[in-house]
């Protein structure tokens, strides 16, 4: 497949390209579907033990379909950009024919009979299932069974929940596109964690069919990857109105390639006054900080905001979070209260025991909140904030009978809202470990978001970087 | 804000819920240290009320103009 002159591509630098560039790669029939399997099943077989970003590995299936691919590209039927290129899934969406664990003993058989959507739209496109990637358990609990998702830029740091294995595999490069599901923060945090890019879009965007469901009123799907363009790329297949989700948004999905490049000149970047730097680590403070003046040599002006109800979204959507998580799992957990890990029991049932004025000030506060953040987004075209408050932290504090730290502090404001949000990371601890920055805009505008978060990417060196990782031989 | 163990215990019983008294003592603190800070948070007068909760909708049913 490949031109007779060009030098082939080592497996490890197939394995870090970006997805637009592996596009372009075999578009020009310089590097086939089955060398880019073929240069990521060794790296997950020699990695995923310690990393634990995999539950489920498709290596057969998706050397097939690496071979099919390529038979279609070679005799000119490619299907767009993502013909042939893989995709790790987040073990809570369904994949037809794979099992469906959501790293639950209750779904340990589970082989679903349907694709989600997003799932069977990136499929259609010609991507290729490389893998299911490890969560917490139904993405808010546990990991007792399969266990957790280490980060590779420290082994002994948890990768950030609950998308945390597809965050995982793509910073070690055993993953070059993958998904996640966010409800509270959990394709963002393990992203910043990790120093990839994720984004949650506006609710609605993604249909939600085939996601197993956490929070009806705030989960959203969203692509995960190591550069904005490629998220862009992913973002584009993924959204559109589906007619098997209720709440998925009859609006038009734009190019997300067009205008990508147009820089932050004249925009107007709203800097919160409240809440979202109150507490930071300082490293978070001062990376964040940094990336902040960045913008302004970019040619963004940067301006102050108001959001004083910020500081109240944390108790409102943890009720609404949890009393949802309950209507959902009632049936189960009467079933089999016992198969769900402690912490996944315990949050989930304590959605029972909130009563319904419980749930009608939480919801009063969310009309409270929204009305306050668009009003802000009327005069500024994005917002800017650190993505989480402190850099991974251990293991064992993710496991630590107490509980670990509140990592949805700064991004859970906008699933309350429903407005699009994305991480890209800005640089790295002294410790080497990567800070994320939070990007919130209006709602169904990601484009915008994409475009800052790329002009901001290009002039920087972070999505460069990799983990040290030995490598396989 | 407390919650009565005893309450808990019932309801969890009326619902089915298989909980050991553990799981009650996490579920209770949690829900106390909720609902304690989510009433701190509530509008201070009535003029601050947020009226008809349409937050209740998802932001798919308000089309953009």
């Amino acid at each position: 497949m490949r031109s007779p002159n060009s030098m082939p591509p080592r497996d490890a630098d197939l394995a870090f390209l970006p997805l637009t560039a592996l596009s372009r790669l075999v578009e020009k029939h310089e590097v086939s579907p089955v060398e880019i399997v073929s240069a990521l099943l060794p790296r997950i077989e020699r990695y995923n033990e310690d990393l634990r970003s995999y539950i489920t590995i498709c290596g057969d299936s998706a050397l097939v379909a690496a071979r099919a691919a390529e038979d279609d590209i070679v005799h000119g039927r490619r299907r767009g950009p993502l013909h042939g290129l893989p995709v790790a899934h987040k073990d809570i969406s369904a994949t037809k024919g794979v099992r469906t664990t959501a790293h639950s003993r209750t779904l340990l058989e589970f082989v679903p009979d349907h694709d989600a959507t997003h799932v069977r739209r990136l499929s259609e496109a010609g991507m290729i299932l490389l893998g299911k990637t490890n969560t917490t358990e139904f993405a808010c609990g546990a990991l007792d069974v399969f266990g957790p998702h280490r980060n590779p830029w420290d082994l002994s740091r948890y990768a950030g929940g609950s998308s945390g294995g597809s965050a995982s595999a793509l910073a070690a490069g055993l993953a070059v596109a993958a998904t996640g599901s966010d409800t509270g923060g959990s394709i963002r945090v393990p992203a910043s964690f990790c120093g990839i890019v994720g984004v949650k879009p506006t609710y609605g965007r993604v249909s939600r069919y085939g996601v197993i469901p956490l929070s009806w009123s705030m989960d959203t799907a969203g692509p995960m990857a190591r550069t904005v363009a490629d998220c862009a790329m992913l973002l584009g297949v993924m959204a559109g109105h589906d007619p098997l989700d209720p709440t998925s948004a009859n609006v038009s999905v734009p190019d997300y390639g067009e205008g990508l490049t147009s820089g932050v000149r004249g925009l107007r970047l709203g800097i919160p006054q409240q809440h979202f730097f109150e507490g930071l680590d300082p490293e978070v403070d001062e990376r964040v900080r940094t990336a902040l003046g960045q913008f302004e040599t970019l040619g963004a002006s940067l301006e102050p905001v108001d959001l004083p109800r910020a500081r109240d979204v944390a108790p409102a959507q943890a009720v609404l979070t949890m009393v949802e998580a309950f209507a959902e799992h009632a049936s189960r957990l009467r079933r089999a209260a016992s198969a769900y890990g402690l912490r996944t029991r315990r949050r989930i049932a304590s959605g029972a025991f909130y009563t319904t004025a419980d749930y009608d000030a939480a919801v009063q506060v969310r009309t409270l909140w929204r009305r306050e953040l668009e009003a802000v987004l009327r005069h500024v075209d994005a917002l800017v904030t650190p993505t989480v408050p402190l850099p991974a932290f251990t293991v064992e504090a993710q496991l630590a009978e107490a509980g670990p730290p509140d990592t949805g502090w700064l991004t859970r404001h906008f699933n309350f809202s429903g407005h699009p949000a994305l991480t890209l990371p800005c640089g790295t601890t002294a410790a080497g470990l990567p800070v994320g920055l939070q990007l919130a805009g209006r709602p169904f505008d990601e484009a915008t978001l994409f475009r800052i978060a790329h002009a901001y990417e290009q002039a920087t060196p972070w999505h460069t970087r990799r983990p040290a990782m030995r490598e396989v031989v | 804000m407390g919650v009565e163990r005893a309450w808990l215990r019932a309801e969890a019983e009326r619902l089915g819920l298989a909980l050991t008294d553990e799981d009650l003592a996490a579920i209770g603190q949690a829900v106390s240290t909720t609902r304690t800070e989510l009433a701190g948070v509530q509008p201070a007068s009535p003029d601050e009320s947020a009226g008809t909760p349409v937050g209740f909708l998802p932001i798919s049913f308000h089309r953009p103009s």
